[in-house]
């Protein structure tokens, strides 16, 4: 008797071993409803695939989800991290509301897709919207994440078109922005996620793309309006970045995310753009890409 | 999903069992202990899951209040009151069957409504627009502030607790951390469990622990032979109190406890009129428990179809809905789930009428028995046990059991002095009201 019990215990004691090892926690960076989120998702349903055991932690932003790394340094852990995130922390260090998620060489397990800024509205005919757009006394809602940097990415889209009297609405989040278009509280919004605007019968007309590379035909390019803005090519970008982890498991697991989730193919399809080792770039290459966006910033003198 | 969809309207429905006849314990009791539980579920399943809870409740809190005289819920204060001397006379099982039927008319009179209502509100997007929602939750906070049972002043001093409770974390319009004491852990807040458990369950069911100490117990109220009455002379006061009960429920912060005794007191008058009003008055208890019902259903609208909870309960369920990734813009939930809500609504019907008619006599007897003193100590234990376990889930025990203490401080120092009502209520609405009146100020300044 005495025997079995020890075996039972030593069993159960392995199997939960085991269990434990391929554990993941992955706080949310963001709250729900942006693309962000669904990345996430899409992530955590392939490592599941891959045979990790996946806990969601209820963070709802990148500061908390960084604050709940810091206090679970030990812990294997993988969340979305979008390089502008990073780049405000650059400029406000230390700060109420610099979040310290590392994005490292070290903790990039893949960059999830770049999707560049565009101004939607309701406004089913592109031309219109611009017009309206174009001539001021605008209210355009803008999501707060990333960490204030999108109020620099709005105000820097608009500063070379010379429009009047825009005002720029903060909102909390991706599906308080599209209701706030869609029931008129604003007149535009300045968003990457063009599907989801899309879903909500609106219509992106103009994009921070280059020419040629924007997304939907109705879109116009910044660069056909103004071809020496500074601002053209800007994006959001985000990374599935982790600590404690088995790299390679795990970045297997976020290239078949990227490849095979019908939300990331949506998001491909409709506004982002498949950059890094989900599109067959090594590691290193993956990295220098990155550095560029970074140094790409450098350029705008952001006053933050 | 369908059976998950059933499966949680099911927990919801005996869960509803449990609120509807055990005095003293609602909804919002029972959500917070099952607060992990609903974490887990998909927000159309908490939605079910809430459907349930709150229909089969509605359908089986006359039980205690005609058989024992005590109300299941406070909605079912109008039929404790009249329900023992009709018991008394032999017609307790027959207003139990009248309320029962009555039930049945109130839903059907209120998916009715609801269907003329909802094209003509979801063909207007204004009324999405954050004008109309800021109109709404001021609703909400004014209905919460006038069905406070205490003093002005003591309300609003709750309310103020509360609110400052909810501006605890890092605050995203202000950018800047407030009352975290250089804690990472309080960055998000104070944990909605902890909140809810300290200032309001713990101490409520501290208060019901002394009371079954002392000795109080339910007495089965003794009777004549039972008698039987006919059910067609009731049809129209059914559908009468269905309309009025739910355009009522409609009011915010009072909802369907207002419309049990709206409804209640508009028959009883009627009575008092035509000379037929004595205590034991069958019009009026079908009158309050058919309102009621009805404005259970109302109150859901504001909920499912905008994400504005107008009353307390409803926020504990808005506030789980969002952490489970919930999008109530354009009515978006309301849209996707709506075959599902629909079908939780129909079940937990059928399994209330089922509880409340054929086996009220059983579920009497059942709580003619049951040990009030382990009861409670019995939940007691578990809600404590979801504190731990929910702070251990997500490695901030340390976090969890500080605030539930700082809670449980606030709560029992404000017990019997201010209705703890508005102050979960402030707490748990802080952020949306913030917001609302941010994105407002935004616009138009």
């Amino acid at each position: 008797m005495t025997r079995f019990i020890s075996i039972l215990v030593a069993t159960m004691f392995v199997a939960m071993t085991a269990q434990a090892a391929d554990k993941i926690y992955m706080p949310w960076s963001s709250k729900p409803g942006g693309s962000k989120q669904a990345q996430l998702q899409a992530f955590k349903n392939s490592l599941e695939k891959f045979g990790f055991e996946v806990e969601t932690v209820n963070t709802t932003s990148c500061l908390t989800a960084d604050a709940w790394l810091k206090d679970n340094a030990d812990k294997p852990a993988v969340t979305n991290m979008s390089v502008e995130d990073a780049i405000y922390n650059i400029v406000n260090p230390g700060t109420d509301n610099s979040c310290e998620i590392p994005l490292t060489k070290e903790s990039l397990i893949a960059t999830a897709s770049t999707a560049y800024m565009n101004i939607c509205s309701m406004e089913p005919d592109a031309e219109k919207a611009l017009a309206k757009f174009r001539a001021g006394g605008n209210t355009v809602g803008i999501t707060f994440t990333p960490f204030g940097v999108n109020k620099y990415l709005a105000s820097g889209f608009m500063k070379y078109l010379d429009i009047p009297d825009t005002k720029i609405i903060t909102y909390r989040s991706g599906s308080k922005i599209i209701q706030a278009m869609v029931a008129g509280d604003v007149d535009f919004v300045h968003m990457s996620s063009a599907h989801l605007i899309s879903k909500a019968g609106g219509t992106c007309f103009l994009s921070a793309a280059p020419e040629g590379k924007t997304k939907q035909p109705q879109m116009i390019s910044l660069e056909t309006l103004t071809p020496d803005n500074p601002w053209i090519g800007k994006s959001h970008t985000f990374n599935f970045v982790g600590q404690n982890i088995d790299m390679e498991r795990v970045r297997e697991a976020a290239i078949d995310a990227i490849n095979n989730d019908p939300t990331m193919l949506m998001q491909f399809d409709m506004n982002a753009t498949k950059v890094g080792v989900g599109a067959g770039w090594t590691p290193e290459q993956q990295w220098e890409w990155i550095q560029e966006k970074y140094a790409g910033y450098g350029n705008l003198e952001l006053e933050m | 999903m369908e059976i998950d969809i059933l499966l949680s309207t099911l927990y919801g429905a005996v869960s509803g069992l449990a609120v509807g006849i055990i005095p003293g314990i609602a909804p919002p009791h029972l959500m917070s202990i099952m607060f992990m539980a609903l974490f887990f579920m998909s927000p159309t399943e908490v939605a079910c899951f809430y459907i349930g809870i709150l229909t089969v409740s509605q359908y089986v809190d006359a039980i205690p209040a005609i058989y024992f005289g005590v109300p299941g819920e406070t909605s079912a204060v109008p039929a404790s009151y009249e329900g023992p001397k009709l018991k008394a006379q032999g017609y307790g099982r027959q207003a139990i069957r009248l309320t029962a039927i009555g039930r049945v008319v109130a839903c059907a009179v209120s998916v009715a409504l609801i269907s003329i209502v909802l094209p003509f509100i979801l063909s207007n997007t204004w009324f999405f627009s954050n004008n109309t929602q800021m109109v709404l939750l001021g609703l909400a906070v004014v209905g919460i502030y006038f069905s406070s049972s205490s003093n002005h002043w003591r309300t609003v001093l709750g309310m103020t607790i509360g609110f400052t409770l909810g501006l605890v974390g890092y605050n995203y319009n202000f950018e800047q951390r407030i009352l975290t004491f250089g804690n990472p852990g309080l960055i998000d807040g104070i944990p909605i469990i902890c909140a809810i458990m300290g200032l309001y369950v713990i101490p409520m069911m501290l208060e019901e622990l002394k009371k079954a100490f002392k000795g109080t117990s339910l007495k089965l109220v003794e009777g004549e032979e039972e008698k039987s009455t006919p059910i067609l002379p009731h049809l129209p006061n059914m559908f009468q109190s269905s309309v009025l009960g739910w355009i009522t429920g409609l009011v915010p912060g009072m909802s369907y406890v207002l419309s049990s005794t709206f409804t209640y007191n508009w028959r009883k008058k009627k009575e008092i009129k035509a000379g037929r009003y004595q205590l034991g008055n069958m019009p009026s208890i079908v009158a309050a428990e058919t309102g009621n019902t009805a404005g259970a259903v109302s109150t859901l609208i504001p909920l499912m179809v905008f994400g504005i909870p107008i009353t307390w309960s409803e926020s504990i369920v808005y506030n789980i809905m969002v952490m489970n990734n919930v999008n109530f813009g354009q009515a978006k939930f309301f849209y996707e789930s709506f075959d599902y809500l629909v079908m939780a609504f129909v079940i937990a019907n059928i399994i209330g009428l089922v509880a409340c008619w054929p086996l009220s006599k059983h579920i009497a007897s059942i709580l003619n028995k049951i040990n009030f003193k382990a009861l409670w100590i019995a939940i007691l234990s578990i809600s404590l046990g979801v504190i731990v376990y929910s702070g251990s889930y997500y490695s901030q025990l340390d976090v969890y059991l500080a605030t539930f203490a700082v809670c449980l401080v606030i709560g029992m120092l404000i017990r019997g002095r201010i209705d703890p009502m508005p102050v979960v209520f402030a707490f748990l609405m802080q952020d949306s009201i913030e917001l609302s009146v941010w994105y407002f100020t935004q616009i138009y300044f």
